[in-house]
C-alpha cells in the first residue's frame, strides 16, 4: 500500500519529470522456487520431513516475497543416557510474507544482493509421550497433544540471487528470526515451531538454499 | 564481491548454529519455597515440624525438624497441591493446611535431555494459617521463597527455667537439667520433652490463674500462678487476642521460685526460675592405687552402695573410680556399705553439722570435720578435705580398694 500511495502521489505531481520511475514500479517478473536444503535434509535426516516454496515479485528494486512451507519433526530419547523416555512429534504449515530491497540494482547480470523483512505465521500440532519417573509420585506414563496451535514471528532477511542460466536462478536467504509468540498450545510448551525453529530461543537463525525459475511479466 | 559476501555469510551462519547446546541438568522447575515469619516483627519464625504431607503421595517431608523455611516439590502432572503441615504444639500436634494451584506445561527439550515440565502461575487457593502471602508465583529449579507464612504473636506461653542454687550468693543459680515423666495443668494438656532445663507452659485465657503439676522422674512438684488478662487487637489479621500481665506465684512446692518477667514475650523468654537448693551433705570418695600425691584413680566394680539411714542403692552394678554419696544431715555419723565382688565392706564417716540458711529459704546443714570412724577396707581411707562443697568438686576421701 505504501508503494501504491507513493506511486499515486508521485504520478500526480511529477509525472512528467519522473516518468521513468513510475514505469519501474510495475512488476517486471516473478521468481518461484523451492528450498533445496529442506528437500535434502528430508532425505538424510530421519527426524525431519519438510518442504518450502518461495515466490518473489520484482518491483523496481524491491521484491515482494511470499514463502510457504511445511515441516514435521519426529524425535525421541532412545539414545539418551539418563533422560526419561520421551517420544515427540510435531507437524505444521507456515507462511511468511514480506519484502526485500536489492542493493545492487544496476548489476549488469541482474544478480541481487538484498536485505528485507518478513512476517511469519505457523499453524502446527505437537504430541509428546513420556514416562515421568518421580521419586515422590512414582512412575507414570502420560501423553500430551496439542492441535491447532499457532505462532507468529518476525524476520530480518538477507541473501543473494544469482542467475544461473536463462530463467534459472540460484540463491540463499539468511533469516534472523525474533519476536516469537505462540498461542493455543494447551498444556504443552512448544519445542519446535514449524517455520521458526526452537521455541526456546528468543531469536534464531534460518537458512534457505533456493533454486528458482523467473517468469517475466513484461519486457 | 558477491562471492566473498556469500562465503562470509555461509561460515558465519555455521558458527552461530553451533551455539545453544542444551543443559540437561535439573530441567523441571517444580520446587516451591516456603518461609515462616512472625507478623509482629517480620523476622524468621522457627517452627517445630512433625512432618509435611502433600496430596498424591505417602511421603512425609521434614519429619521432626526445626525450620524457618523449607522447599517442597510440586507434582508436575497435577495442577493443585494440598500441603498439610503438622507442627509440634505445646498441647500436642497442630495441623495447618495450604492449598495452591499452578500451571504445569510439558515441553520436549532435546533427544539428549528428554522432556521437562515448566511450572508457573502459583495461586494461593486457601489456607488456615494466620496469614499467608504469595511473594513469587514462579516455582524454581533451586529453592526460592514463593510463600511466606506469618503467624500471629503467641500471647499465652510462659517460660520457666530450672536452676540449681549453690553455696555462693548467686541468687539466679545455674541451669539445671531435669527429667520429667509429664507436666499437667488444670485446663489443658501439655506436651513436654522428657528432659530439659526450660519448659514452655500455656496460660489459661479463661481464668486468672493456672495450676501445674510436675511429675519428675524422681519426685513431683506443683506450681500455681496468678495473672491478669487483657483483650486487645494489635494486628487486624489476628483479631482480638488475650494478653497476660502481672504474672505472680500463688503457690509452689519447689525450693524457691523467682518471677523474672511478669509479662509474656514472643519468642518466649524466661518468666520464672524454679530453683533447687544446694545439697550440702555430699561427699566425694575417690578409689586410688595409693595414698599421697602419686596416687592414681583405679576403677572398682560395685554391686552397689547402701547407707544406714535411707533406702536405695547407689551405683548399682557400676564400675567407677569415684563416687558421690549423701551424708545423713540428721546425724553425726553415716555408715556406708560397699557391696563389692569380694563381699561387703563397711565405712563409717563422722562429721560436724552446723545449721545454715542459704538464699533465704534453704535450711541446710554445713558439714565439716569429716573423719573416718571405722573402715572395713584393708588400708585406712585418707581424708583429703574435711568440708563438703557444692557443686561437688573436691575429693573428701581417698580409698585404696582391697
Amino acid at each position: 500500500m505504501l508503494f501504491c500511495a507513493g506511486l499515486s502521489v508521485f504520478a500526480q505531481e511529477d509525472q512528467e519529470r519522473d516518468s521513468v520511475t513510475i514505469r519501474d514500479f510495475i512488476p517486471k517478473g516473478i521468481r518461484v522456487g523451492a528450498d533445496v536444503y529442506a528437500l535434502i535434509r528430508s532425505q538424510y535426516d530421519d527426524r525431519f520431513t519438510g518442504w518450502e516454496l518461495n515466490a518473489e515479485v520484482d518491483v523496481h528494486r524491491y521484491f515482494l516475497a511470499v514463502e510457504m512451507g511445511n515441516w514435521r519433526l519426529d524425535m525421541n530419547t532412545e539414545n539418551a543416557m539418563s533422560a526419561d523416555p520421551a517420544v515427540y512429534a510435531n507437524q505444521g504449515t507456515y507462511l511468511r510474507i514480506g519484502a526485500d530491497m536489492n542493493f545492487i540494482p544496476r548489476d549488469t547480470h541482474g544478480n541481487v544482493l538484498f536485505f528485507g523483512a518478513r512476517y511469519g505465521r505457523s499453524i502446527f500440532s505437537e504430541s509428546l509421550t513420556t514416562t515421568v519417573n518421580d521419586p515422590v509420585w512414582g512412575s507414570r506414563d502420560v501423553q500430551f497433544d496439542t492441535e491447532d496451535a499457532n505462532a507468529l514471528w518476525f524476520e530480518i532477511t538477507g541473501g543473494l540471487r544469482v542467475r544461473l542460466w536463462k530463467v534459472v536462478w540460484l540463491g540463499y536467504t539468511a533469516r534472523f528470526k525474533f519476536g516469537l509468540a505462540t498461542n493455543g498450545t494447551g498444556n504443552m510448551e512448544p519445542h519446535d515451531v514449524p517455520g521458526y525453529g526452537s521455541n526456546e530461543k528468543n531469536s534464531t537463525w534460518g537458512f534457505n538454499y533456493l533454486v528458482l525459475v523467473s517468469l517475466p511479466l513484461r519486457k | 564481491m558477491i562471492r566473498k559476501v556469500a562465503q562470509y555469510s555461509f561460515f558465519a551462519l555455521l558458527a552461530v548454529s553451533c551455539l545453544d547446546k542444551p543443559d540437561c541438568y535439573n530441567l523441571n522447575n517444580n520446587v516451591i519455597g516456603i518461609s515462616f515469619r512472625k507478623i509482629a516483627d517480620n523476622r524468621a519464625d522457627t517452627v517445630a515440624l512433625l512432618g509435611i504431607t502433600v496430596n498424591g503421595t505417602d511421603s512425609v517431608f521434614y519429619p521432626d525438624v526445626l525450620a524457618t523455611g523449607l522447599e517442597l516439590p510440586l507434582d508436575v502432572l497435577s495442577a493443585e497441591s494440598n500441603v498439610s503441615f503438622q507442627f509440634l504444639g505445646i498441647s500436642g500436634p497442630v495441623v495447618r493446611n495450604l492449598r495452591t494451584t499452578y500451571t504445569s506445561m510439558a515441553q520436549f527439550v532435546s533427544e539428549d535431555c528428554g522432556r521437562r515440565f515448566i511450572v508457573s502461575g502459583l495461586h494461593l487457593e486457601d489456607h488456615d494459617f494466620d496469614s499467608v502471602r504469595l511473594v513469587n508465583d514462579q516455582p524454581g529449579r533451586e529453592p526460592t521463597t514463593n510463600y511466606i507464612i506469618y503467624r500471629c504473636p503467641i500471647t499465652d506461653r510462659m517460660k520457666v527455667s530450672f536452676r540449681q542454687l549453690g553455696w555462693d550468693s548467686d541468687s539466679l543459680g545455674t541451669p539445671l537439667n531435669v527429667f520429667v515423666d509429664g507436666i499437667t495443668s488444670d485446663f489443658s494438656p501439655i506436651v513436654a520433652p522428657p528432659t530439659a532445663s526450660t519448659f514452655i507452659l500455656p496460660l489459661n485465657p479463661e481464668s486468672s490463674s493456672a495450676a501445674y503439676h510436675f511429675d519428675f522422674t524422681e519426685g513431683e512438684a506443683d506450681l500455681t500462678v496468678n495473672y491478669r488478662t487483657v483483650a486487645s487487637t494489635r494486628y487486624s489479621v489476628c483479631g482480638s487476642q488475650t494478653f497476660f500481665t502481672d504474672l505472680a506465684v500463688a503457690s509452689h512446692s519447689f525450693d524457691k521460685v523467682i518471677v523474672l518477667r511478669d509479662s509474656i514475650h514472643d519468642p518466649a523468654v524466661t518468666n520464672m526460675l524454679l530453683q533447687r537448693c544446694p545439697d550440702t551433705n555430699l561427699i566425694k570418695i575417690d578409689f586410688v592405687d595409693q595414698h599421697g600425691d602419686g596416687g592414681a584413680l583405679v576403677e572398682l566394680a560395685l554391686n552397689g552402695i547402701i547407707t544406714d539411714y535411707m533406702p536405695g542403692i547407689f551405683y548399682e552394678g557400676e564400675t567407677v573410680s569415684s563416687v558421690i554419696l549423701p551424708l545423713n544431715d540428721q546425724a553425726d555419723v553415716t555408715r556406708f556399705t560397699f557391696d563389692l565382688e569380694t563381699g561387703p565392706v563397711t565405712l563409717e564417716v563422722g562429721y560436724a553439722r552446723t545449721p545454715v540458711v542459704l538464699h533465704g529459704v534453704c535450711d541446710r546443714m554445713a558439714i565439716s570435720n569429716i573423719s573416718i570412724i571405722s573402715s572395713g577396707f584393708a588400708s585406712a581411707p585418707e581424708v583429703l578435705a574435711s568440708e563438703t562443697t557444692f557443686p561437688v568438686n573436691t575429693t573428701n576421701l581417698a580409698i585404696i580398694p582391697d
